[in-house]
């Protein structure tokens, strides 16, 4: 770790000072209805702005460029009905051709949680089961392989994620490996690692397959935290049914603790998408969404979400 | 909240049925120097094709590849070759981006008609763009300052300029940094100390173009590579060009097509 330490506090200021550059921004916006039901009973019927995301993007020069991204949310929690989160705070410089070393709040490069696009209004199974957060503190090495045939990363983060810091985070980091290789156009496989102290390992299988409308995305999770290993996968067809729309299914299953009876938990996802235009995003997502713990009444929720962005360049 | 939810469902539905029309129709986007040469072929083919749409943007070359690899256009226009993270994200998709050099452009670096240089080495214009020498007499001009004129960071012509003229080094923060090839030729013209750098087919009597490495950017030139500032212009389909988008691309491949090449200022490749 030290030696990145060192090679960052004499490559950054170098670059970072050599002048100004080009500055970009972006705002992502989700606005959602949600009605929740238990047992055939509404527990929840609400609009709410789930995300407001604005994010800057600042290139030094084509070896050094920087991102910060804040999450503004409205929130009944604290005093003043709003809150705050920084999402992104890094600095991304190019140490090789194909090959960047990104240092700050950025990515968790592991299974699909990295670049997760909310194909439904749900989390990443990884994000969902609370295995990893999306964003994490550290330092990562990553690129490309030659001819668009996949990418790596290796990275050294806290592991708490980003919304722990100071007295939350423990002295152990987690070192995480990830690859994902491309061997035919519309096939990637892939396959990451997370190690944190003497006791946490997870490992993720990821496979995506694309043939013409029509994709599939499955993601196989296994976690070991001391004494207790759990699995689980998530399988998830997309279908293209229209330029504008696309209609989505997905199945979540989760077994927290392999040696015990009655802590599984499945999860079933239907709906659409349904685009008024691609670029920028302006969308509309409508998906039912039953989730049944082993043993208890399942949960239904109905989420109907208006989601939209808009930038000032390509990000 | 009932009512909320049926007026959603309408509002949607009305704008899906509006989506299924389907008619035979082509869009691009990409390059903005690719632009003309797309815009002339579009209206020429559509004449002889009434019964085609041709839609044709601009926005720059990583928007149209961009554009390719979600599947909104037909052809991207790129005055520049797929980088290996939209290579990568295109194979993702299951998307075989494969480029077709319709043309070569010759980037032209231009001054004042006024000003007597007529001859840049590669390091002197390397030196001028990235701040190094600042005078027009330190290479054998008057001693006015140079004004140093880009395209901006989106460009395809100043990503390869940067590459075949700056060795990728950075341009200087105070150059003025100019949207379209036609910005940068006007500027030049209206200012006595200025440098910029355009693509071929944008070179006019109000701009003197100079010679690099002793050789002037003409047609023949950059044909033949001896002209240094010179590359392919391309446009990508999704595998080999089929359909409406290979009838179009062997149109502009055709001599009619190469005309419009060649009266736009652009180097025919046939």
């Amino acid at each position: 770790m030290a030696w990145m330490v060192l090679f960052l506090g004499l490559l950054g200021p170098a670059h970072i000072c050599a002048g100004a550059g080009a500055t970009k921004f972006k705002v992502y916006t989700w606005f959602r209805y949600t009605m929740g039901t238990k047992g055939g009973d509404i527990e929840k019927s609400q609009f709410a702005v789930k995300r407001g995301y604005l994010r800057w993007e600042h290139k030094f020069s084509d070896a050094v460029k920087s991102r910060v991204t804040v999450d503004i949310f409205s929130s009944d929690e604290g005093p003043h009905g709003a809150g705050l989160k920084l999402k992104d705070a890094y600095v991304e410089f190019k140490v090789a051709p194909e090959v960047e070393l990104k240092a700050g709040l950025q990515k968790t490069y592991f299974g699909l949680i990295y670049d997760w696009e909310y194909i439904t209004v749900e989390k990443a199974l990884e994000d969902k089961q609370k295995l990893v957060a999306s964003k994490d503190y550290g330092i990562s090495v990553g690129g490309y392989l030659p001819q668009g045939y996949g990418e790596w990363r290796l990275e050294v983060a806290n592991g708490e994620g980003y919304n722990k810091a100071g007295k939350d985070v423990d002295e152990s980091p987690a070192y995480l490996a990830n690859l994902r290789v491309i061997p035919i156009p519309g096939i990637t496989v892939g396959a990451s690692l997370l190690k944190e102290g003497g006791d946490r390992l997870l490992v993720a299988g990821t496979g995506r397959a694309v043939l013409g409308p029509a994709e599939v995305w499955s993601e196989f999770l296994r976690s070991e935290k001391g004494d207790v290993v759990s699995l689980g996968f998530m399988l998830m067809p997309v279908f293209g049914i229209h330029p504008k729309v696309d209609i989505v299914s997905r199945c979540d299953y989760w077994d927290k603790d392999v040696d015990k009876d009655g802590d599984s938990l499945t999860r079933y996802i239907a709906g659409l998408n349904y685009y008024l235009i691609r670029e920028p995003k302006v969308m509309v997502q409508a998906f039912w969404e039953r989730e049944r713990q082993e043993g208890e009444d399942p949960e239904d929720e109905l989420s109907i979400q208006l989601r939209w962005e808009f930038a000032s360049g390509k990000f | 909240m009932k009512r909320i939810l049926t007026a959603l469902g309408l509002i949607t539905s009305l704008y899906v049925g509006e989506g299924w029309t389907r008619e035979r129709a082509l869009t691009l986007a990409g390059s903005t120097t690719v632009l003309p040469i797309a815009q002339r072929a579009a209206e020429e083919f559509m004449n002889l094709h009434p019964d085609v749409s041709i839609s044709v943007r601009g926005g720059g070359s990583g928007v149209g590849i961009a554009a390719l690899i979600d599947g909104t256009v037909d052809i991207a226009n790129s005055s520049r070759p797929i980088k290996t993270k939209e290579l990568k994200k295109a194979r993702e998709k299951g998307i075989k981006p494969v480029g077709t050099v319709i043309a070569k452009d010759g980037i032209a670096v231009i001054v004042h008609p006024s000003n007597p240089v007529g001859e840049l080495s590669l390091a002197q214009i390397r030196a001028i763009y990235t701040g190094e020498i600042n005078k027009w007499k330190e290479v054998g001009g008057e001693s006015k300052t140079i004004v140093v004129i880009s395209r901006d960071v989106a460009s395809g012509t100043f990503e390869v300029f940067k590459k075949l003229a700056l060795g990728g080094e950075r341009v200087r923060p105070d150059a003025l940094m100019l949207a379209s090839n036609k910005a940068v030729a006007t500027t030049v013209a209206k200012t006595p100390g200025a440098i910029g750098y355009i693509g071929l087919g944008y070179l006019s009597p109000e701009v003197k173009a100079v010679k690099v490495e002793g050789v002037y950017p003409s047609k023949e030139d950059v044909v033949s590579g001896e002209y240094k500032l010179a590359r392919p212009l391309f446009m990508y389909t999704d595998g080999e060009p089929r359909g409406l988008a290979g009838e179009f691309i062997n149109f502009i491949l055709s001599p009619k097509g190469q005309k419009i090449v060649e009266e736009l200022g652009f180097v025919p490749v046939k």
